[in-house]
């Protein structure tokens, strides 16, 4: 009674496995159709750039993407004195800038949020020092950063330059990260269905070796 | 198993017995999967049911939307007056009552098709240049909608003289409803479109489940709710003959449905504000959860973002809100929207300044575009024997006698 049973339970693996390849091939080349349509606008470069150190503020701040914008765009930029941004942005093809009016010495934070042409929002935030400044606010540099920032009204974002997470460092520091983050998901659940597939199939070897 | 056993045993039988078993077995077995007792059992029979015509108001507003519409717009022939438009709201309004009720047209060629009323109501709403022929007598206040900068209105699908929107839980009811309607109103008005379109079918959701558009979104979720309707859905005051009527304003919006497909699930959301899933804002848990417009994200920006489509549609003037009663469309050739159809009692104060916000900035105008445009006056509704836009046409009531073979289902047709 149980040694049928058993080549049944086998042989319903093996049909399993091997009809979860042709799918897996399938979902795969869906994969590969949908592709374009995951790869979002990514922040290329900025002035100033993340993490650098300038001694001024500039007129304005500028943040460049791998695709054309649409907006709408936000961009704040936060420094020891309070809100720098002087204005709306303005959006030219792939680049958004923003007046800035010069402020104090320390840590600024640049946060933004653009609507790419594909409708997807790209926010961040861009850390960076300047190192001279107007000389008019209180507090030094560095130190005194993350307290001005407090000071901000509300819906300002909470800037704070040690706590920056990976989103905005490494956008900032270019195309590099994209890969991973646009396939890394696809990896691991075709991976993941590899993996179970050649499970089950191996089981129904073993189970039935004839 | 008993079906099984019952098989075998009737495969069995017609193999001994021969050729008349074989007749005798094979109709056993059709009767057996026909049953009456089976299609009581499976699916309740929903085509008798019937929405009121008479009353105060004109049903097909409030009227709970069937699952199938078909809009009509008419224009008025050449020459026609007052008089021509009088003798046929008269013979519309009769074809209504009788086809609304489950009863043939007055000469309907197909009268079993009119036996399954599905909840058919039939809706007549009048143009500005119908409601300008009736002046100085009668004057609702309607205008036509200003300009929108987006809309790129096809005169094909614009405005007309009449407006007769159809709608059933059942298509060929609408059909021939539409058919009748159409041949009666043939002498007195040429057909300039017919807007097909639809909801999920009856049965399909349970009832009053807020529609999803084509793009996937769940369309409606503010809506008016009944305590609101004398204020913002009934007119009141505005014109004698017009109380208990009200506006309606369609919009064909056409859908971009290749560059949709472009659009993830992310960048969806995000130029509505709501969720596809459930249609919970992107600040709640259900559907009918207020969006919070405050909340932040990790950034410090807008979870909803203020160009979103729920942020600009959405007013502090809670006046500026109106019945939704759309519907959606596909056609033949891969086009495909939404008839937007609104009701509100003052368009110019309720609607208008919602479409300007929209038209000024709305992150799904990438995706949408308003191709027809029109607004009616929907006259009140008309009692047994009378016909729909009597006190607009400024003619005295009908008779006692008028009413009573209206009841005989003699009158009616001069």
């Amino acid at each position: 009674m149980t040694r049928p049973t058993t080549r049944g339970t086998a042989r319903g693996l093996a049909a399993l496995a091997l009809a979860l390849l042709p799918a897996l091939a399938g979902v795969l080349a869906l994969g590969g159709a949908f592709a374009p349509a995951q790869a979002h606008a990514t922040l290329s470069s900025s002035d100033p750039a993340a993490d650098s150190s300038v001694a001024q503020l500039p007129e304005e701040v500028s943040l460049t993407f791998n695709q054309e914008m649409r907006g709408p765009a936000y961009v704040l930029v936060t420094g020891p004195d309070g809100e720098a941004a002087d204005g709306d942005p303005t959006i030219d093809g792939t680049t958004v800038t923003q007046a800035v009016t010069p402020g104090a010495a320390g840590t600024y934070t640049i946060a933004y949020r653009v609507v790419s042409a594909d409708g997807h929002p790209v926010s961040g935030e861009i850390p960076f020092e300047i190192t001279e400044g107007t000389g008019s606010a209180g507090g030094s540099e560095g130190s005194g950063a993350a307290d001005g920032a407090t000071d901000d009204g509300a819906g300002d974002p909470q800037v704070d330059g040690e706590t920056i997470e990976s989103g905005a460092a490494d956008e900032a520091a270019g195309g590099e990260q994209g890969w991973w983050s646009r396939h890394g998901d696809h990896v691991l659940i075709f991976g993941g269905l590899f993996v179970v597939a050649g499970g089950l199939l191996y089981g129904a070897l073993r189970r039935n070796p004839a | 198993m008993t079906g099984m056993h019952r098989r075998h045993l009737l495969a069995g039988g017609a193999a001994a017995i021969g050729g008349t078993a074989v007749g005798w077995g094979t109709r056993g077995l059709r009767s057996e999967e026909t049953s009456p007792a089976a299609v009581a059992a499976g699916e309740a029979v929903t085509g008798g049911e019937t929405e009121p015509f008479h009353g105060v108001h004109q049903a097909g507003v409030v009227t709970p939307p069937q699952a199938h519409t078909s809009l009509l717009g008419l224009d008025l022939v050449d020459g026609a007056g007052t008089e021509d438009l009088t003798r046929m709201m008269r013979l519309l309004s009769d074809d209504a009552a009788r086809l609304t009720s489950g009863t043939g047209a007055l000469a309907d060629t197909e009268p079993e098709l009119a036996v399954s009323p599905a909840r058919l109501t039939v809706t007549f709403g009048f143009g500005p240049r119908v409601l300008r022929m009736l002046r100085p007598a009668f004057d609702p206040g309607l205008q036509e909608l200003p300009a929108f900068s987006l809309d790129r209105l096809d005169p094909a699908w614009g405005q007309t003289d009449v407006l007769v929107q159809v709608c059933a839980e059942d298509p060929v009811t609408v059909a021939h409803a539409r058919r009748m309607l159409l041949k009666d109103a043939s002498p007195f008005a040429t057909t300039r479109w017919v807007q097909e379109g639809f909801r999920r079918a009856r049965g399909t959701e349970r009832a009053g489940t807020t529609m999803r558009n084509l793009m996937g979104q769940v369309d409606g979720t503010v809506n008016l709710p009944v305590e609101d309707h004398a204020r913002l859905l009934w007119s009141e005051g505005a014109a004698a003959a017009f109380d208990g009527g009200t506006f309606l304003v369609l919009r064909r919006i056409e859908m971009d449905m290749v560059d949709w497909d472009r659009t993830d699930r992310v960048a969806r959301e995000f130029t509505v504000g709501r969720r596809l899933s459930d249609g919970a804002p992107l600040t709640g848990d259900a559907e009918f959860d207020e969006p919070d417009f405050e909340a932040t994200d990790a950034v410090g920006f807008p979870v909803i973002d203020p160009a979103s489509h729920v942020a600009r549609s959405r007013s502090e003037n809670t006046d500026e809100r109106f019945l939704r009663r759309a519907y959606n469309y596909a056609m033949p050739t891969g086009e495909s929207g939404l008839l937007f159809v609104a009701y509100a009692a003052d368009v110019e104060r309720q609607f208008v300044p919602v479409q300007q916000r929209l038209d000024e900035l709305d992150l799904l105008n990438e995706w949408v575009t308003t191709i027809g445009s029109a607004v009616y006056a929907v006259p009140p509704g008309c009692v047994e024997g009378d016909f729909v836009g009597r006190e607009m046409l400024n003619l005295p009531p009908p008779t006692a006698a008028e009413q009573a073979g209206a009841g005989n289902r003699t009158g009616g047709r001069a």
